[in-house]
């Protein structure tokens, strides 16, 4: 009996993750996530590029989001930006303030969501210019560095220049929080393990107690514009 | 009299079934009403969404005809059925005038990406980009909008609560077919 009910525990401990992707889009927790393999960026190159992020956030409140991928699997990047978006929240809560640019390596394209809050700044035809002028053309000579922190330069600047962040809003968010619901759960749940296991499974718990503090639950529709280098 | 504790336990069931089963009823319905309006709230987004592109049309044919690229045929059919559109009565003849509407759209796409050369004209790249834009606004709510559905009848299909959805009338709504030539849906 003992032995069913461990096995049934651990079988959760190991799928419970990967249902959690079922979505087929990351959780994204910084403002540059590389998730490309190889890497398109240098980790000091990532920094720059985050500093301007973290400069616009401090200032607006905006949230300008990086993420490279290698594909954007069946989704295509148009739906892979918007539901990444989604997931993660990107912008503060109410004020959808945020701007996701993806790339993907494989399929030569790339993609700048813009939340419902900075529509009206980051206008589709800015935002398709930016990214065919400044972006795609270093990213396509293999420059991943330079394509992505002009882009994100030009975004920025025009956050900074032309954004009125609503009241309420508050810069920077934490980048990692404890979720203290899950920790009155997972300290439940690891006593009873405890006892039914002898002790025996364990540490899975505490894996699952930090969550994402950081992006602010914004939400998109579709605007901005893509394309491909 | 004294009552047992059979029948002292007979009298709770007799009181407490019918109690549990009208609140379930009444959640069911509802969370019938909260999903229904969700499905409706998101309609109203794919209709907005919609508007915005049929807004464009105008500034599309200002600029459009400037270019001896795009077919007069074309631009007058357009503007055409744009004015229909906003004569329609209806929403069985505003989905038909909208399937004319994307298809002509998007042959005016396809000439703007046949002709490198029109790529010099700020403005009507500008355009352009904003309409491609608009496209994939609208190609999103409406997933939602089918997400959306896809929870409501789901739930009237499912049982017991498919009794409820039938004894007070929910029907289950239409999913929304994307539009021809829209990102993810590209014409051959």
């Amino acid at each position: 009996m003992r032995r069913v009910l461990f096995a049934i525990l651990a079988g959760l401990a190991v799928f419970a993750p990967s249902l959690a992707l079922a979505d087929e889009v990351p959780k994204v927790y910084l403002y540059v996530n590389d998730l490309a393999s190889p890497h398109a960026l240098l980790s000091n190159e990532a920094h720059d590029i985050e500093d301007i992020c973290y400069q616009v956030d401090l200032d607006t409140t905006a949230e300008i989001a990086v993420l490279v991928v290698n594909t954007t699997g069946s989704l295509g990047i148009d739906m892979f930006a918007v539901r990444t978006f989604e997931v993660n929240g990107i912008g503060k809560k109410g004020q959808d303030n945020g701007v996701l640019i993806v790339v993907s390596t494989d399929e030569h394209a790339w993609r700048v969501e813009v939340g419902y809050g900075l529509e009206g700044v980051l206008t589709d035809g800015f935002v398709a210019r930016v990214g065919r002028e400044e972006m795609a053309p270093y990213i396509s000579a293999g420059d991943f560095y330079t394509g992505i922190y002009n882009g994100t330069v030009a975004i920025g600047q025009k956050i900074l220049d032309e954004y009125e962040p609503g009241p309420g809003s508050h810069p920077r968010p934490d980048l990692i929080e404890i979720d203290w619901r899950t920790v009155a759960i997972g300290v439940a749940i690891f006593l009873v393990i405890s006892v039914i296991t002898k002790g025996r499974l364990s540490l899975w718990v505490v894996g699952s107690i930090f969550k994402r503090g950081g992006f602010g639950g914004g939400r998109s529709g579709g605007g901005g514009a893509s394309g491909k280098f | 009299m004294k009552l047992g504790p059979i029948a002292l336990i007979a009298i709770i069931i007799l009181i407490a079934t019918p109690l549990l089963f009208a609140t379930w009823v009444a959640v069911t319905f509802n969370s019938f009403v909260g999903k229904d309006q969700a499905v409706l709230t998101q309609w109203a987004q794919v209709e907005t969404q919609y508007q915005r592109k049929i807004n464009l049309i105008p500034e599309i044919v200002a600029i459009a005809s400037s270019y001896m690229q795009f077919e007069r045929s074309v631009l007058e059919n357009i503007t055409r059925l744009r004015s229909q559109w906003q004569n329609a009565s209806g929403i069985n003849q505003q989905i038909n005038n909208a399937t004319s509407i994307d298809q002509t759209l998007y042959l005016i796409k396809i000439t703007y990406e046949a002709y490198p050369e029109l790529r010099a004209s700020e403005l009507l790249i500008n355009v352009m980009d904003t309409l491609t834009g608009t496209e994939n606004r609208i190609a999103v709510e409406q997933s939602r909008y089918n997400g959306a559905v896809g929870v409501l009848n789901a739930q009237i299909r499912s049982f017991p609560d498919g009794w409820v959805a039938g004894t007070f009338g929910f029907q289950p709504r239409p999913f929304y077919a994307p539009i021809p030539g829209g990102p993810g849906n590209e014409v051959p």
